[in-house]
């Protein structure tokens, strides 16, 4: 079983090598931390309007923004986001072209490392710690300010 | 970046199950509430939400691109819940065609609006009787509950609703009426806002 | 018009009253307040209706849900490319193990190591690209695409964390 993941994730590496004559093209970033819980007053703050319908996909009911990032990434260069009970999370720009942006999301503390290509406009939502206490840390990230 | 209904339902016509599995993910949420409303149960909900999304992919070339995907998968949801709920439990006949005067006899109409206020995002008690609206939808009697749910959640029209209860369109207003009466009472009881000698009980 | 009469004429839409009826509730409306904050009531019902169903199926864990429905779809009515070339041989594998990823949301003990990877297709010309890689050690990676954007959930580790 080994084996056939690690010869997938091989595969899938040389499929997503970066195409030539990609712009590396500064790219205004908005990147916030929210908290959803299960449990408590089911709600989302006039501030996370703008993501209900993501947000209403998954179980939590109940939003908090607890941060908030804005910044003019370029690629390669990490910016970290600290999680409240310690630990951080790490975006970095890969790649940003006309139509599309690619990030890559590093969350130790759920052990989970995502490249994820969005169109500008799009939001990313990715939760960035396991489930505890029914409650879950999530970065969202928008390209284009 | 992410396909359009209309794209993933040309797709799904393809044979391509990806897609298929795509309008499913999107859309299951609101097809369950939507069940959820007529049928009231969670896990006969559930049930009927998968056969739902069963039905839509056996009709999947019937689909016209003029309406909505999402309306449509609505209105097929409905019909299944309402199959269901008439093999559960038998029709009875509507008592109700007009809406008998002591029914407006309350003492202080608006009482629930003025208690939500007219921003929906911003009060507490809006989310609060969100949390108890299918504890109240429950004790609601099926006539009015279904009339309710395909008001709502389904948007149909008069004309629609007549058609699809078979019912003439006075008896679906009044119906309609009667209904949301009753959940008032239900919700505002549920608040405990003071609605001081109330006429209506359910 | 008796507020008997206008009750049932209360929450209509536009165009769906006739033009009689239309005008007996405005005159009505305009001079009795009971229904004009009776109208307001029903408007606040239907609102809270509609959230609080959605509500509701925010709240449930739908894991497994589109697979129980794929799952009763039998295979023979999948036309269309059967695997042929490297890429489409590789989303084949690939779909097989994200169905293993969820599961493994379920049954966390069996998880050793879940690798879920997702292929999206871009809309344009030339070849498709991979929009979405995610690595997951230990724990059941989910990605659901909205038309807002894409949503990456985590499930449990197999310690129950």
């Amino acid at each position: 079983m080994r084996s056939e993941w690690t010869a997938a994730w091989v595969a899938v590496l040389l499929l997503a090598s970066a195409p030539a004559g990609a712009a590396d093209a500064p790219l205004p970033v908005r990147i916030r931390l929210l908290q959803g819980s299960r449990q408590g007053t089911p709600g989302l703050p006039p501030g996370l309007e703008d993501l209900r319908g993501q947000l209403s996909t998954t179980a939590y009911v109940r939003w908090e923004q607890a941060g908030e990032v804005q910044a003019t990434m370029v690629p390669r260069k990490p910016v970290s986001v600290a999680l409240p009970d310690g630990g951080a999370v790490a975006v970095t720009l890969v790649e940003s072209r006309a139509g599309a942006a690619t990030f890559e999301v590093s969350a130790p503390a759920s052990r989970t490392q995502s490249r994820v290509t969005v169109a500008p406009g799009k939001r990313i939502v990715q939760q960035v710690t396991a489930e505890r206490g029914g409650s879950a840390w999530f970065v969202t990230i928008k390209a284009g300010g | 970046m992410a396909p359009s209904d209309l794209e993933l339902v040309d797709r799904a016509r393809g044979g391509d199950p990806e897609a298929f599995r795509e309008l499913v993910v999107r859309h299951q949420r609101r097809v369950y509430a939507v069940a959820l409303g007529i049928v009231k149960d969670r896990d006969l909900a559930w049930d009927v939400s998968q056969e739902a999304f069963l039905r839509v992919h056996q009709h999947l070339g019937e689909f016209r691109d003029e309406s909505s995907f999402s309306t449509w998968i609505h209105r097929i949801t409905a019909r299944v819940a309402i199959d269901v709920l008439r093999k559960e439990r038998p029709s009875r006949r509507s008592d109700l065609a007009d809406v008998p005067e002591t029914v407006l006899q309350e003492a202080a109409p608006g009482v629930l609006a003025t208690a939500l206020g007219t921003d929906p995002q911003e009060t507490v008690l809006r989310r609060e009787l969100s949390g108890c609206l299918t504890d109240a939808l429950r004790q609601l009697p099926d006539v009015h509950r279904t009339i309710l749910v395909l008001r709502e959640m389904d948007g149909l029209s008069y004309e629609e609703l007549a058609e699809r209860l078979g019912i003439p369109r006075g008896t679906v207003m009044s119906r309609l009426f009667h209904a949301r009466k009753k959940m008032q009472a239900l919700l505002t009881r549920y608040a405990g806002i003071d609605a001081p000698g109330s006429g209506e009980r359910s | 018009m008796k507020c008997a009469g206008a009750a049932p004429l209360l929450g209509s839409r536009p165009g769906e009253l006739d033009p009689v009826e239309d005008a007996l509730l405005s005159a009505h409306l305009s001079t009795c307040d009971g229904c004009r904050a009776r109208q307001a009531d029903q408007e606040a019902v239907a609102r809270v209706l509609e959230d609080g169903l959605l509500l509701e199926a925010a709240r449930r864990d739908f894991t497994g849900f589109a697979d129980g429905v794929l799952a009763r779809i039998p295979a023979s009515a999948w036309r269309g490319a059967a695997p042929t070339g490297p890429m489409e041989r590789l989303r084949e594998f690939l779909r097989r193990h994200r169905i293993l990823a969820v599961a493994s949301a379920l049954a966390p003990a069996l998880a050793a190591l879940a690798l879920y990877l997702y292929i999206g297709q871009t809309t344009g010309p030339g070849p498709s690209e991979l929009a979405i890689e995610v690595t997951s050690e230990d724990l059941a990676a989910v990605v659901l695409e909205t038309s807002d954007g894409p949503v990456i959930l985590v499930g449990e580790g197999s310690d129950g964390t």
